[in-house]
Order: structure tokens, then C-alpha cells, then sequence
């Protein structure tokens, strides 16, 4: 493999790079097929290998704005199937698993941390030791989930409209959250379910207007 | 280029003719280097289609049903040490679209299109 075939190759990686496999796979085979013949071909004729870099590094060079083209054609070709999803919201209300996946995440952490810092709470309470969390910590910490809470149950109730599924998730998380930082509270904790269940509710019915 | 709906572009009319041209020869099939090869040939140009170029109008066509590709059996191209060819062939739709473009080219310049005097049979 010549330089020049290197270089080809490895720009040919470059601007196939995140396509699907099959399509960045036969680009690739593709290319290093009119690599080999076009080297084979000029090796018949008799030419130098210099003559045939240039000859090849004068196709790739020229070719470089349609490569360009071509990249951002499949780019938005494949991307245009998950904007309309995006649009569209799916009939069963959740939308498409990768609008969902960051909220989802976001909010299994924000319950996952209030439920240790409770878990935390309650052992210093049942064995009455001294903090083992500076309170000045455990209190920001307790105020910063409350405040995260309730500020992602109005996002989540606000972006709704557009996107039902992320919506329902990031505002029943946000409730959750709340709910479990208040729990000895009684009544955030009931609130919160009822909130929880309601985004789901609306985010159904939202979802079901979209798709219809 | 910009280009109006059924309009085929020089270098897809250019890719047609010289697809036709290898079958009509003998070649049933052919592929990317080959076909820039032939098409710079007949148009007397000094470089070859850029790869760019070359392959994007062929995907273009081959989703306008212009061509069909086949890839060649890896066993093939094994034997020959080289890479395995991606193997086109142009459809019936191709050589119509052909015929079409080259009688709008005909009509409006007054002189037929080079290399568009021999006529053979179109592919099945």
C-alpha cells in the first residue's frame, strides 16, 4: 500500500465514521477496489509511482466536497426519521427510547442519592451519633434535591407539550426526588405520587393527540 | 448542480452511456474504476472522475433504479489478489432514461451527443 493509498483510506475512515456499519463498510471496500485497479492499471501502462500519485491523489483531492456532500446527505437522511419520531411522539406515550434515556438517567441518580442520604439520615438518627456528613453538607444537599426537585416537575409539566415522554419522566422524577427528601412529611410524598401519576396521564393523552 | 425533477445530470448521462457501451462489448457487468476509465476515454479527459463524484452519482443512480449493484463473490477477488469489486449493471429504467435525456440534449444543442451513434440492445 502506497502513501497515497494510505492517505485515501484513511480519509475514507474519517468522513465514514459513525454511518451505519453496512453503508460505512461498502464506501470503504468500494474506494480501496478503485484504489487497487486504478494502481494495477497504471502499473500495466507502465507508469511511475509517482505518476500514479498524482494521479490518484489528484481524483481524491477533487472529490473531497462531493465525499462532503455525500456524508451530510446520509447524515441527515438518517436523521430525518428520528426528527419526525421526535415530532411525532409514539403512540404509547413514551416517545423513542433515546429522547428518554439522559431524563431517565437524571432522575433514577436524583432518587438513587436522596434514598442514600435518607438511608444516611436515618442511621445517625437510630444510633444518635454525631454527623457523619457535616450538617452544613447534608442540609445544601437536602435543599439543592428539594429546590432540583420541584424546578424538574415545572420543566417537566412546561416541555410536555412538545415532547410527552422526556416530559412525564423528568417531572415525575422531579416529584419522586422531592417526595423522598420530605418523606417524614407526609403529605409532599402523597402530593408527589399524585403528580407522578398525573404527568404520566397527561403525557399519554398528549402523545395520543400527536400521533392522531 | 441544481438540477429539475427526471433531469439527468451530464456526469449521470456520462456514467449510462459508458455502462452501456462496456455491456454492449461484453462486459455484463462493471464497476467503479472501470466505468471512469471508459468515460475518460471517450471524452478525451486527461484525469479520471473523482472518487467523490464518481461514487456518489453512482449511489444517487443506483437509488433512482438507474443501476444495480451486486457485490462480487469475496472468494473471486481473493483468487485475483485484490479487493472484491462492487459490480454494476445498468436496468432497463437506465438505458430509457438514457435514450430520454440524450434526445433532450440532441434537441436543444442540434447535434447529437458524443458517443450516443451506436445504438445495441438494452439490457434486460
Amino acid at each position: 500500500v502506497t502513501t497515497i493509498e494510505r492517505l485515501v483510506t484513511n480519509w475514507v475512515r474519517l468522513y465514514t465514521a459513525g454511518l451505519a456499519s453496512d453503508e460505512r463498510a461498502e464506501r470503504r471496500a468500494e474506494i480501496a477496489s478503485d484504489l487497487w485497479e486504478q494502481g494495477a492499471a497504471m502499473r500495466d501502462a507502465g507508469k511511475s509511482g509517482g505518476r500514479t500519485a498524482l494521479a490518484i491523489g489528484g481524483r481524491w483531492l477533487a472529490g473531497i466536497p462531493d465525499d462532503l456532500a455525500w456524508r451530510a446527505a446520509r447524515r441527515s437522511s438518517r436523521n430525518e426519521p428520528d426528527r419526525q419520531r421526535e415530532r411525532s411522539p409514539s403512540v404509547n406515550g413514551l416517545g423513542s427510547i433515546r429522547s428518554l434515556a439522559a431524563p431517565l438517567a437524571l432522575a433514577v441518580v436524583a432518587v438513587a442519592v436522596a434514598g442514600v442520604l435518607v438511608v444516611i439520615d436515618n442511621i445517625q438518627y437510630v444510633q444518635q451519633r454525631d454527623s457523619i456528613i457535616p450538617t452544613a453538607i447534608l442540609t445544601s444537599v437536602w435543599l439543592g434535591m428539594l429546590i432540583g426537585g420541584l424546578t424538574a416537575t415545572t420543566v417537566g409539566f412546561l416541555i410536555m407539550a412538545r415532547r410527552p415522554g422526556a416530559g412525564a419522566i423528568i417531572a415525575s422524577g422531579g416529584a419522586l426526588t422531592a417526595a423522598v427528601v420530605t418523606y417524614w412529611l407526609i403529605v409532599p410524598p402523597v402530593v408527589a405520587g399524585l403528580l407522578s401519576w398525573y404527568a404520566v396521564r397527561r403525557a399519554r393523552r398528549l402523545a395520543a393527540e400527536g400521533a392522531s | 448542480m441544481r438540477r429539475r425533477t427526471g433531469q439527468l445530470l451530464p456526469i449521470e448521462l456520462s456514467i449510462l452511456d459508458a455502462g452501456l457501451d462496456l455491456q454492449r462489448r461484453g462486459s455484463d457487468e462493471f464497476h467503479g474504476f472501470l466505468v471512469a476509465r471508459e468515460m475518460s476515454e471517450r471524452d478525451g479527459a486527461r484525469r479520471l472522475t473523482a472518487h467523490g463524484t464518481l461514487y456518489k452519482a453512482l449511489g444517487r443512480m443506483e437509488e433512482a433504479g438507474l443501476l444495480e449493484s451486486r457485490w462480487e463473490d469475496p472468494a473471486i477477488g481473493a483468487a485475483a489478489g485484490r479487493p472484491r469489486r462492487r459490480l454494476y449493471r445498468v436496468t432497463l429504467a437506465g438505458a430509457r432514461a438514457l435514450a430520454a435525456g440524450s434526445e433532450g440534449r440532441i434537441s436543444a444543442e442540434g447535434n447529437p451527443v458524443p458517443g450516443q451513434a451506436s445504438s445495441g440492445p438494452v439490457p434486460a
